[in-house]
């Protein structure tokens, strides 16, 4: 397994940026109103955040980063890496984190690049910036992760729509040499591949003029190949057989214990996967935060956005002892114990149109 | 005051224990899901009921039972096993099959 501490990086500040628009799911007409209560009480998302036309996850990561900068009082020129976790980039080609370099001034002797993951992406961008940043010769580095989801779901299809919300984040990152390790545990399982997918699009099936046809694959599920789509099941029982060794192993090979840990905050995937992880667990729901009620799932984005909505106040005043865990697409799963000590983290920022 | 004891160690405990609390059979595999669904009336629910008749099943419906299954009995439940069966006995045998002896 891959299992490995980085030492000596600490997390200086998270900022997290959402669209101003907001979705009620109660309004989703698209199914029956009974079906919508049930939608809300046990996959847990009232309300969504969707970004205009137009406005892309990095428009949100820079408006995050602006206001997070200010605040950590950084001198950007001291910034020498940027990361940029999503599946929703700005162009085909060429990289997002380039562009973002140059929109928010940071230097030349800045190395960004992009990182295409998903729900497990802000665990996995943790342990890449980490990787890079404790040799000491870097820094300070930012690592974005986010997506825009609502660009890809279909409305005719109640597996997605009502699901995912769109969020940007940033997290400021920086050398230092008594910080305390971050201890990670990795896995990848590309078997489930098309459990959550775009078929057509990329490379392997270039867009054509069919790709858009709308096709009714079941009840209440109406999409094109362009469209994004999941197996709830597949995901389901993916998430309920790998989340809880993963963590378990994590947590021994750190020889510490869940009972250490002030808050597991998992990646928002839905509300009876989360609790059912919770339950197995045996933890606590005192411990475990959501944010799926007000932001829905916000892929990549949903651990940090979870952290800045509902441990704000205590990740700005106190030490504390976090695990974080996300899996999904790929299928890709990762989980990290980490200590943060009074972080700068600015309140959720709403971005107008 | 405390004392220390030397010259002895630990070879290896053995805990014998339930893998679940209560054992498996149909009637507590019932109680099982109208505790899960709000608007399954106790007793509504029989060994050879057809679940999709008995209340209005979806894919949600389905995750609630996959979920109660995995954390009671740690099996789980496919996609292939919804589609093969019909009546709440025929989950339970399928279930029931599955558990660790």
């Amino acid at each position: 397994m891959a299992m490995f501490p980085i030492s000596g990086i600490r997390l200086a500040g998270l900022a997290a940026a959402v669209p101003q628009n907001c979705e009620h799911n109660a309004d989703y007409a698209w199914i029956s109103r009974k079906e919508r209560e049930s939608l809300i009480k046990n996959i847990g998302v009232e309300t969504r955040r969707v970004a205009p036309k137009g406005v892309t996850t990095a428009d949100l990561c820079v408006v995050a980063t602006e206001k997070l900068l200010a605040e950590l009082n950084w001198d950007r020129n001291e910034i020498e890496l940027l990361v940029f976790v999503s599946q929703s980039r700005d162009y085909l080609v060429p990289t997002t984190a380039c562009i973002v370099q140059d929109r928010l001034g940071l230097p030349h002797s800045c190395i960004a690049y992009d990182v295409g993951l998903g729900c497990s992406g802000y665990v996995y961008g943790l342990s890449v910036v980490g990787s890079m940043v404790q040799s000491g010769a870097i820094k300070k580095a930012l690592l974005m992760v986010g997506d825009i989801s609502t660009l890809t779901t279909s409305y005719r299809d109640k597996s997605t729509y009502p699901l995912f919300g769109d969020a940007g984040t940033v997290t400021a990152l920086e050398y230092r040499e008594d910080a305390p390790p971050m201890t990670f545990n990795l896995q990848t399982d590309g078997s489930g591949y098309r459990a959550i997918m775009i078929r057509d699009g990329g490379a392997r099936h270039k867009m054509t003029r069919q790709s858009f046809d709308m096709k009714k694959i079941s009840k209440g599920i109406i999409r094109s190949r362009l469209n994004v789509e999941l197996d709830g099941i597949e995901v389901f029982n993916f998430s309920l057989r790998e989340v809880v060794p993963n963590i378990k192993a994590l947590v021994k090979y750190s020889e510490k214990s869940l009972d250490d840990v002030d808050y597991l905050v998992f990646h928002q995937a839905n509300f009876l996967i989360n609790n059912t992880i919770r339950k197995m667990l045996k933890v606590a729901p005192e411990k475990v935060p959501y944010s799926i009620r007000e932001y829905g799932n916000t892929s990549g984005a949903s651990v940090p956005l979870t952290m800045v909505s509902q441990l704000r106040e205590q990740l700005t005043k106190s030490r504390v002892k976090l695990l974080l865990s996300a899996f999904g697409v790929g299928l890709s799963w990762g989980s990290v114990l980490l200590e943060t000590d009074q972080i700068v983290c600015p309140e959720v920022i709403e971005f107008g149109n | 005051m405390g004392r220390y004891i030397s010259g002895i160690s630990v070879k290896k405990i053995v805990i014998f224990a339930p893998k679940s609390e209560q054992p498996m059979n149909i009637d507590t595999f019932i109680k099982q899901i109208e505790d899960e669904f709000d608007d399954l009336k106790p007793g509504v629910l029989k060994p050879d009921s057809v679940f999709r008749e008995v209340f209005e099943w979806n894919s949600i419906n389905a995750l609630i039972l996959i979920a109660m299954v995995k954390t009671e009995y740690d099996v789980t439940i496919t996609a292939d096993d919804l589609i093969k069966s019909k009546t709440v006995n025929d989950i339970y045998s399928r279930v029931a099959s599955r558990i660790e002896k």
